[in-house]
């Protein structure tokens, strides 16, 4: 059996992007806003995992992993993974305009995570069907995946990145790159 | 591994008084784009404490120059006490922030970033010799060039800060200790 994650090309240089944030939020408003983005941008979207750890004193503890995922062609496909981690998660009754809302807040990390992924229908599974793969993505396709395909996923994952840093508030929201790809 | 230079190292740039964080974000990020840099946000960290927002960020933008070589800037910007305030400024209230910001900046010249040259130690013999004798103007230009463009950037964030001389700010000495959260 071959290993398919080999197959897999991290569109991020060292591998994640990170982003912390502690204060006030709507915790369902950013779940909207994260499967929004995905469907948004046409990818499937995958949970494989949410747990909730019984709260603290200091609040509870939810760990939540998305991985989207959309075809680029018969032979090439995106991945985007999203762990996050939120602790010391308590709810909180905030008055905006009069209104009284209830909000979340916590501190939470934010991991980003890209990768290129080919030959996902698995058509390539005899040693002599991997020489020709392996000859494909070095010569024939090596273009294509670093001015393509990479790029446009690296891109594409800094627009979810932003999408989150705007719906949080928070002051570095701008991006400036969001017309790229 | 390809290999980094230090061109220039932790070259330190404070402030403290009134100033615009998501300005100050936009227009970095901007100069980066305006350049030909790739975007990298290696981290982004906001928490709201009770003296104010503290922001720590983390930009690594590269560029590649050549097949051979490519410029990496890195500054790490901490903003402490951040506080949004009102200011009359002509007439006109505009809103603004105030606090602390401390500055890095690091530039890096990377070389056979491909790690095409360093498979076998022939190799990485004969790629040590050009870059000592045959590509030594080059990687030199290069050098300048990027001194140029990390000191261009550097003057401008100085002048944006600037423009909020009007302020009681003051610029201080380099910090030698980074504050905490």
């Amino acid at each position: 059996m071959v290993e398919r994650k080999k197959f897999r090309e991290p569109a991020i240089p060292d591998d994640h992007l990170i982003l912390k944030y502690s204060g006030i939020f709507d915790l369902k408003g950013l779940y909207g806003t994260i499967t929004e983005w995905f469907i948004d941008y046409g990818f499937y979207l995958e949970e494989p995992s949410w747990k909730h750890k019984v709260p603290s004193p200091s609040g509870a503890e939810q760990e939540i992993e998305f991985t989207g995922w959309k075809k680029i062609n018969e032979y090439v496909i995106y991945w985007v993974e999203l762990y996050i981690h939120i602790y010391d998660l308590v709810d909180v009754d905030v008055v905006k305009e009069g209104v009284k809302k209830k909000l979340n807040r916590a501190n939470m990390a934010l991991e980003f995570r890209a990768y290129v992924e080919t030959d996902y229908s698995k058509r390539f599974e005899t040693k002599f069907e991997l020489f020709i793969k392996d000859f494909m993505d070095r010569y024939l396709f090596k273009k294509d995946m670093d001015v393509i395909w990479s790029d446009q996923l690296y891109y594409i994952t800094y627009k979810l990145h932003t999408r989150i840093k705007e719906f949080l508030g928070m002051e570095t929201s701008p991006d400036p790159f969001k017309e790229v790809w | 591994m390809a290999e980094r230079q230090i061109i220039i190292d932790h070259m330190r740039l404070a402030y403290e008084g009134l100033f615009d964080v998501t300005q100050l974000y936009t227009m970095v990020q901007e100069w980066f784009r305006e350049k030909g840099y790739d975007k990298k946000e290696r981290k982004n960290i906001e928490t709201i404490t009770p003296s104010g927002k503290f922001i720590e960020l983390e930009l690594e933008p590269w560029k590649k120059i050549t097949d051979y070589a490519k410029f990496v800037i890195k500054i790490r910007m901490i903003m402490t006490d951040i506080k949004e305030v009102e200011v009359e400024r002509e007439g006109v209230k505009t809103k603004l922030n105030q606090g602390k910001i401390q500055m890095v900046f690091d530039a890096f010249l990377e070389t056979d970033y491909e790690h095409r040259w360093e498979q076998k130690p022939t190799f990485f013999f004969i790629r040590t010799l050009f870059d000592k004798f045959v590509f030594k103007p080059y990687v030199e230009r290069f050098k300048a060039r990027l001194i140029a463009e990390t000191n261009q950037l550097y003057n401008n964030i100085k002048g944006f800060l600037n423009l909020y001389r009007y302020s009681t700010e003051a610029w201080t000495a380099p910090g030698t200790v980074w504050p905490s959260p």
